[in-house]
Parts: structure tokens; sequence; C-alpha cells
């Protein structure tokens, strides 16, 4: 399939990921955090649809992004950095995902904590890998 | 209860955490162009001189070019930029300017030094002449009166 393909594919299918991962944490924390509000749940709820989307959508964006880089898994320069943030965060987004449906609202509040601490850095290891995603692609 | 179940989910989120990455390698593998074709280069990597404006170029190159045109800048998704036939001037352009829908503008991220080091390094990269290192040596004997 022709590059430019594959570089709008990735363009677009990334975006679901970042957004979704990013939406998931801030409604966790909102559920977290808010604990008298009576939309607590409805919270806790959306940040699990979130995160599970997020999860499956990233499948699209690694596949669309190794086939635009040719396979290459680290490449140099901002491809380098782009890699470096996309492999941990992927990884660990898709641990993420399984774990919250496997205990779905069964989770303690610590194992919740724990969870919101990684979720949140994952979302910031994917917001620098769009960033120097961005910078490959856009030049400044 | 409570407990078990959050050790179960921990056991398979590593899992499958690991199953997505090695499913991206073997993704990695299946994209990546043939390996005989890349142990074919056209153009050996140029390195120019340690302390040259081309040096530093090569050093701009391979943080912000190379994943287009190559590490050897003999093309990937980018063209090919040995023996580019464009005058210093329309290369700095182009790195500054970019090409819309083909190439990104660096005019705000180069200073102009860095578009002068860039514009060297293309110019020091020698165009490929096609052939094997014995033919080259046929080619260049003189011929015998």
């Amino acid at each position: 399939m022709n590059n430019v393909l594959w570089a709008r594919m990735h363009g677009g299918a990334t975006h679901f990921p970042i957004a979704l991962l990013i939406v998931s944490v801030f409604f966790d924390h909102a559920g977290f955090w808010w604990q008298n509000n009576p939309r607590r749940r409805d919270f806790i709820v959306v940040g699990f649809f979130s995160v599970t989307i997020a999860a499956a959508a990233s499948f699209a964006a690694v596949l669309s992004g190794l086939a635009l880089s040719q396979g290459k898994l680290l490449g140099t320069g901002a491809m380098a950095l782009h890699h470096g943030f996309v492999w941990p965060a992927f990884s660990v987004l898709v641990g993420l995902a399984t774990w919250r449906l496997i205990v779905r609202e069964r989770a303690t509040r610590r194992a919740f904590a724990s969870y919101l601490v990684l979720a949140t850095a994952t979302a910031a290891a994917m917001i620098a890998a769009g960033f120097w995603g961005g910078e490959m692609a856009l030049g400044r | 209860m409570k407990n078990s179940l959050q050790q179960k989910g921990f056991a398979l989120a590593l899992i499958s955490s690991f199953a997505a990455l090695a499913l991206a390698f073997v993704g990695a593998g299946i994209f990546e162009p043939a390996k005989a074709a890349s142990l074919i280069t056209k153009n050996k990597p140029s390195v120019p001189g340690q302390s040259t404006l081309a040096h530093q170029g090569r050093t701009l190159f391979l943080q912000n070019c190379a994943h287009c045109h190559g590490e050897d800048a003999s093309g990937d998704e980018g063209p090919d930029l040995h023996g580019v036939k464009k005058t210093d001037e329309r290369i700095a352009r182009i790195i500054t300017n970019g090409i819309k829908g083909e190439m990104p503008k660096f005019g705000a991220k180069f200073s102009d030094t860095d578009v002068r080091a860039l514009t060297a390094y293309i110019r020091s990269l020698v165009p490929s002449m096609g052939f094997s290192p014995s033919e080259s040596a046929a080619t260049l004997r003189p011929n015998k009166p």
C-alpha cells in the first residue's frame, strides 16, 4: 500500500487511543477523588469504557505505524524518541485495559489508586509519543 | 475474594502487556522490507570529517530527517539525496519551507546555521554509480593506446 495512505491512516488512528486514554484518566480521577458525588459510579464507567476502547484502538495505531515505518522498532532521531515512548505506553495500556476488564468495579481503593498512578504515567507517555510523532510529521 | 481477583487480573494484565509487545515485534517483521534487499545498499553512509559543517549537518540529519530519507540518505519514504541537482539556495528553501503535502517545513526549528550545515551535508553525499568495486576499477583503468 502507498506510504501516503499509511501516513494518513496512522495520523487518524493514533488520535483515538491518545484522546480516549486522557478521557479515561480524567474520569477515573474524578470518580476516585469525588467520592460523595452521586455521579461517581458514572465517572468510573466512562473511565472503564474509554480505556478499553483506547486499548483496542491502539492496535490499529501500532500496526499502521509499523507499516508506515516499514517495520522499524526504534529508528533514529525523532523516530527513536517517538518509539521510545510508544512501546512502553502501548504495552502498559493493553495491560491496564486487561486489568480493568477482569476486575471491573471490584477493585479495592488501594489497587485502584495504583492503577490510576500507572494510567496517568501511561497517558503522559502517550502524549510524549504523540508529540514526537507530530515533530516527525509536521516539522515546525 | 477481591484480592485474589486483583492478583488474577494483575497476572493477566502482565501477560497481555507482553503479548501486545510480542505482536508488535512480529508485525515489525512482517512490514520490514526483505533482509536481502537491505543488504544491497545503494550508497555507503557518508561520514564527513568531525569538525566540518557537513558533520554538524549529518547529526541534524540523523535526528530530524533520517526517518524519511533513510539513515544513509539513500531514500525511504522521502527521496534519495545523493547527487541532488539543486542549488544550495533551493535546498535551503526546501528545508525551511517544506514541500506542500510531501515534506514538513523546518524553518522555525532550524537556525540559518543549521540549514547551512544540512545543505553542506547533502552536498557531501556522493551519488552512487550503481556498479561493483571491481567493475569500477575496470572502468577507471586508463585505456591502452
